[in-house]
């Protein structure tokens, strides 16, 4: 039976979250593990023993870590969402409505479309790196807007 | 059975927290006094319940810090949380005593 560093270590190779979404479970789960193994402890077992039926009560690390991505990568897809909106609506504005200006009017923008398509994508990948969720949608619709505005 | 007492999980726990506040460990031991031993679960499988509930906005966690042993995270029922323990003790009332009459062994008639 591992010991509760080695099966904490176990699960947190499994997650596949960010460093602070990891911490926060693995700080929650140590903290459930230690009282049982306690409460195993006042029932006449030595610490070793107690932490071994704490976790083997626990659970495989394995299908904890499944079911705790399960939970998070859901958040991850509405990163992704989140990042795709505003990446959607620049590229809107950079091939629609721009055009639709300098047909109408006399306006003549200083359009960069290779960078903003290489930014796009790279807005695309990072919430799924990250799993920031809406601060990152945030974030990247006030960067693209950003850029929208200067190339005016 | 086994797929039953999952999907009854949920409404379990809420009925739980609906009473007082409570960490994932205690949540645990609660669940396994209650029912005497029936609904007897891997306690990990605990935790992404009750993170998937705190991101539905079901529950809200807070840690605690605790003098004698480890912090924890305490969970309390929301009122969305409340909303939704109702429409499911309510759902799951009319499933057992429409499945009990079934079988002939209700003790009551179902009111629906």
């Amino acid at each position: 039976m591992p010991s509760l560093e080695e099966y904490l270590s176990h699960l947190a190779g499994q997650l596949y979250l960010d460093t602070p979404t990891k911490e926060k479970i693995l700080r929650e789960i140590r903290s459930h593990l230690v009282e049982s193994a306690a409460d195993f402890h006042q029932k006449g077992y030595n610490q070793e023993e107690g932490m071994g039926l704490a976790i083997a009560r626990f659970g495989e690390a394995e299908e904890v870590a499944r079911m705790m991505r399960q939970v998070y990568v859901e958040s991850a897809n509405q990163a992704v969402l989140a990042a795709l909106l505003p990446v959607a609506l620049t590229m809107a504005f950079k091939w629609v409505i721009l055009p639709f200006l300098e047909r109408v009017g006399s306006w003549q923008g200083n359009a960069t479309p290779a960078i903003t398509i290489s930014l796009a994508l790279l807005a695309l990948l990072v919430p799924g790196l990250t799993m920031r969720r809406w601060r990152y949608g945030y974030a990247a619709w006030a960067f693209f807007s950003l850029i929208a505005i200067a190339q005016m | 059975m086994t797929d039953l007492r999952r999907g009854s999980t949920q409404v379990l726990v809420l009925s739980l927290l609906a009473e007082e506040p409570m960490y994932g460990y205690r949540i645990a031991k609660e669940l396994e006094r209650r029912s005497e031993g029936y609904f007897d679960f891997k306690e990990g499988t605990l935790y992404p319940l009750l993170h998937r509930m705190e991101k539905e906005g079901l529950a809200k966690g807070e840690w605690q810090v605790v003098e004698k042993g480890p912090s924890r995270k305490y969970y309390s029922v929301t009122p969305e949380g409340r909303r939704v323990l109702e429409k499911s003790a309510a759902e799951w009332a009319t499933f057992s005593q429409r499945l009990l009459k079934i079988l002939g062994q209700e003790a009551e008639p179902a009111s629906t």
